[in-house]
Formats: structure tokens, sequence, C-alpha cells
């Protein structure tokens, strides 16, 4: 079916059939296939219209405005409510396209150079002003205990610390199971099976304990931490927090802060023994060692040192995943996309930046010679 | 069934029987039975918390009623199969209290995702479209560049409006459109919906606390009272129902201050 037919001669054209949006492609092409028109005048007659909704009223108006680059256009055989319905799509019409005109790519390149540089140095100075905040708010809170969220604390730790016991000692009573396992295997090889005990103990206690239990706490709670306040911040929950006279550092993030800063000793520690407890164990089975063997000598073989240096990482662990966790949280803005963008952020700055301040203790440490 | 009640029949848009509803042991609506004729535009009242919007969500499938039956243009959205359920979205457009526009996209591709849903248009016509929706609507044209939380409450509320009618669809469910509107843009707003039922022969849902606009575009108001449709009737005799709410809202001061503007309005 045909949706419009012209005459050259008559400069009449019909417009027939139903003119609404199931039809919408065909009337669209029919329309950009008329063609050049060689006509100074042009009448459109709609009184064979069967019927209109606005999408063919948007139509009508393209049709009117293209004929509008040859000549005068009329129009015949509209019913008035038909008309009104044009009135109201023609209002001081202009198109604009839905998302932003693209550059050329050239300038594009430069600009985007520019965003990103920019995007970095104010990002930097950022993330500094806002651990001087924090780190402010935790002095004042420390000096004046009152000030601090116990309710608010109390339900971190427990979300933090608490809930994440199971997958912690999981983790770690596995891995330690795999170093006996595997180191045992390879030192067997100089009949000093023996020396896996030490390896575990070292390793375990002194990197693998504390890194596992920060990587595993920044996935779970770094992003959460992000995912809540950022959503607190689309909802403008921040800033009804913000008129109502409350500081969201003092409110959100020193609780968490504080709450991680607690809890990642402890649940390093818990980490320590269940790791240990897992080498005992698969020491019994592979290698026959009994367990009180096993103790006795691991009191010998490591040193109380190598267990403070991984317990002494743990508060700055914490705190890196707490700030960036927080920081990534309230940076979000705008739309669930940037929720998105911030919570992946969060996870991969802090677990990024828990692997470099660990590779600068090992260096202090071994510089100190502990 | 005679002749005319069966005509009665074809003419109504949306009936409700026997709905009850309930959040847990928390019963909203009981024993509710609603008709809402096609082409008219229905302004449902009722104080905050009586359940307006939960009862809108019950009509548009988003929330189950524990009982009772929904029709609407005569068929029962529950028994539909999956694809002319999504098809059936087509003959509706929602515009929920809150805008809920997508926060990711622009206004102007916002006003195009239901469209790319249902029809592959090519983009000029896309756009064209969205601006016509986004104008109709009474937003300025820049705003179809612009991001929903780059507006304000009320355009976000024009905004949620263009992309109700991106399809034109047969009934409109709008949720209290003109809370949080100044005056001016308010009355335009009843204006536009006036016009757009005129002209695509529209059935309006209206949930709505704004005097002003019961008086001016409702052909009926049903007032939500004690968990049912207290009345469904015109204006006129909504006013003389006997039940303290519905005295209070229409008889206190600001319900005759909309009552003597309508009356002016008339003479003038
Ligand atoms: N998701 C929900 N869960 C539990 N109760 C709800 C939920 N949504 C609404 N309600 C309850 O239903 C009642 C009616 O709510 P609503 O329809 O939003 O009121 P209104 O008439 O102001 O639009 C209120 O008492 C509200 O507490
Ligand atoms: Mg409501």
């Amino acid at each position: 079916m045909s949706f419009i037919e012209g005459d050259e001669e008559t400069y009449r054209l019909e417009a027939r059939g139903n003119w609404a949006i199931e039809n919408a492609k065909e009337i669209f092409s029919a329309i950009s296939n008329l063609g050049t028109l060689s006509r100074k005048a042009f009448i459109i007659n709609f009184s064979g219209l069967e019927g209109l909704d606005t999408t063919g009223a948007v139509l009508v108006r393209r049709l009117t405005k293209n004929l509008g680059v040859y000549g005068l256009v009329m129009r015949e055989g509209l019913t008035p409510s038909q008309e009104n319905l044009l009135a109201l799509v023609e209002n001081k019409f202009k198109r604009v396209t839905a998302v932003e005109d693209e550059e050329a790519w050239y300038f594009k390149m430069l600009a985007d150079v520019g965003v990103a540089t920019e995007t970095v140095v104010s990002g930097v100075g950022r993330i500094l002003s806002f651990v001087g905040q924090v780190l402010g708010a935790s002095l004042r809170a420390i000096v004046n205990p009152s000030r601090i969220r116990w309710t608010a604390l109390v339900k971190q730790m427990e979300l933090v610390g608490l809930t994440s016991l199971g997958i912690v000692g999981l983790i770690s009573f596995l891995i330690g199971g795999v170093i006996v396992n595997q180191g045992a295997l390879q030192l067997a090889k100089f009949g000093a099976d023996i020396l896996v005990i030490d390896m575990l103990g070292i390793g375990h206690l002194r990197e693998l304990g504390i890194l596992l239990t920060a990587i595993i706490v920044a996935g779970r709670s770094g992003s959460s931490f992000t995912a809540q306040i950022g959503s607190m911040k689309l909802n403008e929950e921040i800033d009804a927090m913000v008129t109502m006279g409350m500081n969201p550092i003092d409110v959100l993030v020193l609780p968490r802060l504080f709450a991680l800063v607690l809890c990642l000793p402890l649940l390093a520690f818990y980490s320590d023994i269940v790791g240990l407890a897992g080498g005992a164990l698969m020491a019994w089975v592979q290698l026959d060692i009994a367990p009180t063997t096993f103790v006795s000598y691991l009191q010998t073989a490591i040193s109380f040192d190598h267990y403070m240096v991984g317990i002494t990482k743990a508060p700055f662990f914490a705190a890196v995943i707490a700030i960036s966790g927080c920081y990534q949280g309230l940076n979000v803005h705008g739309s669930a996309d940037s929720l998105g963008l911030c919570t992946t952020k969060s996870v991969v700055q802090s677990i990024f930046l828990v692997i470099v301040l660990d590779a600068f203790f090992a260096i202090f440490f071994t510089a100190l010679d502990i | 069934m005679t002749q005319a009640e069966k005509n009665m029949d074809e003419d109504i848009a949306i009936r409700l029987r026997g709905i009850k509803t309930a959040f847990g042991s928390h019963v909203i609506h009981d024993k509710l039975d609603l008709d809402v004729r096609k082409g008219e535009i229905i302004g449902i009242v009722g104080g905050s918390g009586t359940g307006k919007t939960v009862l809108l969500r019950t009509i548009i499938g988003l929330k189950k009623a524990e009982t009772g039956t929904i029709l609407l243009n005569g068929r029962d959205p529950n028994a539909f199969s999956a694809e002319e359920s999504r098809l059936s979205r087509q003959d509706w457009g929602v515009l929920f209290q809150d805008g809920a526009l997508f926060s990711s996209l622009t206004v102007g591709q916002n006003v195009q995702v239901p469209i790319k849903e249902f029809y592959d248009f090519p983009q000029e016509l896309l756009d064209d479209i969205s601006c016509s929706k986004i104008r109709l609507a009474g937003l300025p044209m820049e705003s179809a560049k612009q991001f929903p939380s780059d507006l304000s409450g009320g355009m976000r509320k024009r905004a949620s409006l263009a992309r109700a009618l991106a399809l034109d669809p047969a009934i409109l469910f709008l949720d209290e459109p003109t809370s949080g509107l100044d005056p001016i843009t308010a009355s335009r707003f009843d204006d536009l919906i006036i016009d757009l039922r005129d002209a695509l022969g529209l059935t309006v849902f209206l949930v709505t606390h704004d005097l002003d606009t019961l008086y001016k575009i409702c052909d009926r108001v049903a007032v939500l009272g004690d968990k049912r449709i207290l009345i469904n009737a015109p204006l006129a005799e909504v006013e003389k129902f006997d039940h303290p709410w519905t005295q209070d809202y229409f008889n206190g001061e600001r319900g005759r201050n909309a009552f003597n503007v309508s009356k002016l309005n008339m003479k003038i």
C-alpha cells in the first residue's frame, strides 16, 4: 500500500492510510523517496487519512518541511483534532540529536589527552585532600571519643569482620595446605622435607596470611562501602545529611575506617592460625608429621618477629581499603553507570595499593633486618 | 447479555473486580471495584498512603493482586503469553511518581528506548520523534542531550512524560504528574493532557492531589479510601458525597478556592 501519491501536473499529493507509529518506517522512506520536485507550490490532501497519531504528525511535519524547500505548502482535509495534534508537534520545532556531536578525530585525540591529564592531576589532588580530611576527623574522634558513632561502628565491625570469617578461614586453610603439599614435594628432592614448616611459617605469617585477607576484604567490604555510599549519593541522601549539619566523613567514613582498622588485624591473626592448621593437617597426612611435632618444631624454627611483621601491616592495609572504598563511593555522581564504574575502581585501586604497600613494607623490614 | 450491556463492556478500558492486594499481612486494597471508560480522564484521589500508587502498579502488572480480576480493554493480562504480554506494553505508557528515567541515558535516548524496543527505525526518524515528544511534553529542545541528573525535578517529570508518550499508548497512567511543579507549568501540563486526549482518544488514569487538575481536566473522580473505591462519579457528585475525608478534601478552604477558580474560568 502506498502512503503518499504525488501528481506532477496538479501539484497535489494525497496522504492515505494510517499514519501511525506502526507504519512510520514505510512512511518515512516514502517521504525520503519523493525526490526532487520542480514545483513552486504544493497541496497535500489528508482527507484519505485513516488515522494519525503523534508519530504520524511528526511525519506530516517532516513532509511539509521537505516540500517547503521547493515552494509553498498547503494542507487540506485535516480534522480539527488532527490540526490540533499537528500544532502541538510543530510548536517551535528544531531537531537536536540525542547525543553530543562528535568532534573531528584529531581534535578529539588532543582533547582526550588533555582531559586524561587533568583527571589524573585533579584526582591526585582530591584524593590527598580527602585523606587529609579523614585523618583530621580521625584525630578529632580519637581525642574526643564521644564523636564516634558507636552503633555504626559495631554494625560495620560485624559486617566486615564477623561475616567474613567463613571465607577468610576457608581460603587460608586451603592455601596453608597447598603450600605444604607443593613445598614438601620440592624439598623432598633435597631430603629436607621438614623445612616445609619453616617455609609455611615464614611465608604465611609474614606475607600470605595478611595479603590474602586484605585482598578478600577489599573485594568484599571495599566494594560494598563504595556501593552503599554511592547509592546514598545518587539518592541525594548525602546532601540531605550535610544540610542537617552532619559531616559525611564523621557519619559514613569513620565508622567504616575504624571498623576495618580494628578488624583486619584480628582477621589476619585468624588467617595465620587457620593457615597453620591447614599446613599442619597436610603435613600429618602427607609427611606423617604429628601435630604435636609440628607445633614444637614451629616454636623453635619461627621467631615471633615473623608474626609481628604480618600483623603490623594489617592496620595500614585496612586504612587503604577503607579510604579508597569510601572515596570512590563519594565520587559517584549522576547515573547507575557511574556507580558501577566507581565500585570497580575502588576494588582495583585498593588491591593495587595493598600490593604496592606490601612491597614497600618488605623493603623496609629487610632494611631493619627483621 | 443485552446489546446495551455489551456496548457498555466494549467501552471499558480498565475493569477491576474484587481486587485484593497486600504486603504480607498489611492489606492495602480489599474488594476493590473500578471501571474506567475508554477516552475518559479519571482522577484517582485519596489520602497519602491509601494505596493509589499500589493500585496503579497492580493494574500495570508490577504487583500481583492476591485475588480479583483485572481486564484491560476486555482482556486479562495474566492470561497473556510472554510474547503477548510484551506486545501489550505498547498499549500503555506510565509516568512513575519519581520519574524513573534511565540515569545513564540522555533524555532523548530515554524517549527512544521504548521505540527501539518495538520498531527498527532509522536514527534520523528516531531523533525526529524523540525531539517532538520532548517538545510536546513542554521541555526545551536542548534537554534531549542532557542527562536526567542535570534536570530539575519538574523537568524530569516532563521527560518521563515524553517517554510515556513515546509509543502513543492507548492508556496513559500518570502518578502525581503535577506534584512539585509550579502552578503555571502544572496548568500547561493539564492542557497538554486534554489536547492529547482529544487528538488521540487516550484514556488517562491520573493519580493526583492537585484540586486544580481535578476541576480542570477530569471527567470522573474516584475516591480511594477504606481499602476500596468509595465513589467513582463526575466531580459534582463526588463533592456532595457524604464521607469525612471527601468532605474535608473538597469542601475545605483549598477545595473551595479551586472550585471558585473553575467557576470563574467558565464565566470567562
Ligand atoms: N514495597 C512495599 N512494601 C511494603 N509496603 C508497601 C510497599 N509499597 C507500598 N507499601 C504500603 O502500601 C501503602 C500504600 O502506598 P502507596 O500506594 O505508595 O500510597 P499513595 O496512595 O500515597 O501512593 C502504604 O501504607 C505503604 O506503606
Ligand atoms: Mg504514591
